[in-house]
């Protein structure tokens, strides 16, 4: 296994359009990393210029000791899952998981032996006659994955392998493959453009945007500190609430003033705050941070704010509130057994300990 | 999908009837001339074919239809004239073939300077009528030395089907994923084992359709045939067939068993591949 070194990479399509800029990450040996962000972003653009699928535009790309820039993509010792299989369709299972070593030339009793053991770890070993059209999703995928492992690369790639599948089946094959993770103990880049599959995956998650890093940490990390916005609203689900408004300071302690409700902010924001009174501010809460005043025992009234429900969407476990104020709206994540009128008041807390501060301008987080 | 369409019973309905007896018409009318020309070739004389034209064969003496056969083939050559076709048809089909899967990959698949540019001048070869090119051709042989000699029916064959051909495969190839090639070649292939390995055998169908058209076309061929070769022994079977129309007289009971010997071998060919063939034609009309 290996580490995969970016050295300030930058991939320059046709036009000078920028697909990847300075592009700079060390994924250690063993580590599961994945890349996400939304579609355009460089995240498979990244992945590809690994493989070699890809020029490197400038800087440069390492695979343990061994600068890869011009290494063609059969020789970086690396494995690929394509987004749609990219299983050979005139091939058997076996056939396509044999394909790689077949052409690298090994023994035949090597071969078998090797996707024999693959097909047991994946429990596809009754599939090995059948062709690709014979699968289901599930299925392909678990081939695709078969035939990236027979190799025993020093590094495997995910290309959104699980975007085609169900819900459902997103969900299994998402736990099978970090299992696989744990068993294989081999290098791994995942690209997904879902902040589900990035969270519960990754031992660390690169979120990217037009091409650049934003902030690159564990997922905890990540959720509980962005770094700018918009990193806190791509982790989370329903994204984290952006509210605009200006610090107010009185009584020694700082406020948030949205227009139509003001609420005191957390101790510990106070000395970033120094010498903002008056300034514009993004105010960001994450929805579980918005209680009904009926859950919360004890409430500070300089935390609690009225709104008017807009719509109710009960998930089971908990309800989702669209919330506005008449300036802005918002979402707060309640507990299932409440019970909202749409279009009526209600008074819903703000924990504002968890809360986030953001530079407008900048899109920064202070906090 | 085919299981789906095969096992749905007949519904009757008199849209479905009306639509039924239609196709049963079209199909009456592109097989009659066919089964015409087969059961005419049996009758004993020119004479019965010209005074019943429509009506069959008076004497179905199966012995004296083999012999009738049997004249037609040594008497009119046949032997050679169907050596010839099947060389030139064969050999136009492996040029073909060769060279328009290499092309249509290197237009769908690769990028180089000009490669739409010389994709156009091939659809050209598209609209370019047979009679506009045969003195420039027949012209450029004699220079090469080439006029009654195989080489040049093969060559203006393989030459006429290469538009046609590219047009086919490129469609068919643009519509393959191209994590096919990038998963080949991260699995170890080089350009020419992805398109060895993986997209001639996934373009089996368009090929199939393809080698129909440039067979039929290479054995059917008259007009090039009948300007550049000379030489009895270098003519084809349309060519050949010639010989049965003299200037009095035209011995259609002999001209109609060499046309259904001709008619043969390309029905037995579409016979063996069309299924390929209509999959070809198919291909990329519905989703996978």
């Amino acid at each position: 296994m290996a580490r995969v070194v970016y050295n300030n990479v930058t991939k320059l399509f046709p036009g000078d359009v920028v697909a990847v800029k300075d592009f700079s990450l060390e994924v250690e040996d063993k580590e599961f990393v994945v890349l996400v962000g939304p579609s355009g972003c460089g995240k498979s653009t990244s992945l590809r210029m690994v493989a070699g699928l890809e020029e490197v535009t400038s800087g440069e790309i390492y695979i343990g000791d061994r600068l890869v820039n011009d290494v063609p993509p059969k020789d970086r010792d690396i494995a690929m899952v394509f987004q749609n299989y990219a299983l050979y369709p005139h091939m058997t299972v076996y056939k396509n998981m044999a394909f790689g070593l077949k052409l690298r030339k090994y023994p035949k009793d090597e071969i078998e032996r090797r996707v024999r053991e693959a097909a047991e770890i994946l429990g596809i070993t009754e599939l090995m006659n059948r062709k690709p059209k014979a699968l289901s999703g599930g299925q392909r995928q678990r081939v695709a994955v078969g035939r990236a492992i027979v190799r025993k690369p020093k590094v495997f790639l995910f290309d959104e392998p699980l975007s085609n599948l169900d819900a459902k089946l997103r969900v299994q094959m998402r736990a099978e493959i970090s299992k696989l993770h744990n068993r294989l103990q081999a290098t791994m880049i995942y690209v997904t453009h879902d902040q589900m599959e990035a969270m519960t995956m990754g031992d660390r998650i690169v979120v990217m945007k037009d091409g650049e890093i934003q902030q690159v940490a564990t997922p905890l990390e990540l959720y509980d500190h962005p770094k700018n916005r918009f990193v806190a609203g791509f982790i989370g689900t329903p994204p984290m609430n952006f509210i605009e408004g200006k610090i107010e300071r009185a009584n020694g302690r700082f406020y948030f003033n949205e227009g139509t409700f003001r609420i005191a902010l957390a101790e510990h924001m106070s000395p970033v705050l120094a010498g903002k009174n008056g300034a514009p501010i993004t105010f960001g809460i994450r929805p579980e941070d918005i209680k009904d005043l009926e859950e919360v025992p004890n409430p500070n009234p300089e935390h609690c704010v009225t709104s008017r429900v807009e719509v109710v969407e009960p998930v089971g476990a908990e309800s989702f509130w669209y919330l506005t104020t008449g300036l802005c709206s918002y979402i707060a994540k309640v507990g299932a057994h409440l019970r909202a009128e749409v279009n009526a008041d209600r008074r819903v807390v703000f924990f504002v300990e968890n809360a986030h501060l953001f530079d407008p301008t900048t899109q920064e987080a202070l906090i | 999908m085919s299981e789906t369409s095969a096992s749905r019973p007949f519904q009757f309905s008199l849209p479905a009837l009306g639509l039924y007896a239609f196709l049963i018409a079209v199909s009456a009318a592109m097989f009659f001339p066919l089964i015409w020309m087969t059961y005419s070739s049996f009758k004993a004389t020119s004479y019965e074919i010209m005074l019943n034209p429509w009506g069959l064969p008076k004497d179905w003496d199966l012995s004296r239809i083999a012999a009738q056969y049997a004249y037609t083939w040594t008497k009119g050559n046949i032997g050679t004239y169907v050596w010839n076709s099947v060389a030139v048809t064969f050999a136009t089909l492996i040029i073909v073939l060769v060279c328009s899967s290499m092309a249509a990959y290197a237009f769908s698949r690769l990028w180089f300077p000009g490669r739409d540019t010389i994709f156009t001048i091939f659809l050209i070869g598209l609209i370019i009528p047979t009679e506009a090119f045969l003195i420039p051709l027949f012209l450029e042989f004699r220079e090469l030395n080439l006029l009654d000699t195989r080489w040049c029916l093969i060559l203006a064959y393989s030459g006429t089907a290469l538009p046609l051909s590219i047009y086919i495969l490129r469609a068919f190839m643009v519509n393959l994923p191209r994590d096919l090639d990038e998963s080949a070649i991260i699995d170890g292939c080089t350009s020419w084992g992805v398109f060895g390995r993986i997209i001639v055998p996934l373009i089996t169908p368009a090929l199939a359709t393809v080698g129909i058209f440039t067979a039929l076309g290479a054995w059917n061929e008259f007009l090039l045939a009948l300007i550049f070769i000379e030489s009895e022994s270098l003519k084809t079977l349309p060519l050949g067939l010639l010989a049965f129309y003299g200037y009095h007289k035209v011995e259609y009971h002999y001209l109609l068993c060499g046309l259904t010997i001709t008619t043969i071998p390309m029905i037995a060919i579409y016979l063996i591949f069309q299924r390929q063939i209509v999959e070809g034609l198919t291909a990329g009309a519905l989703k996978e």
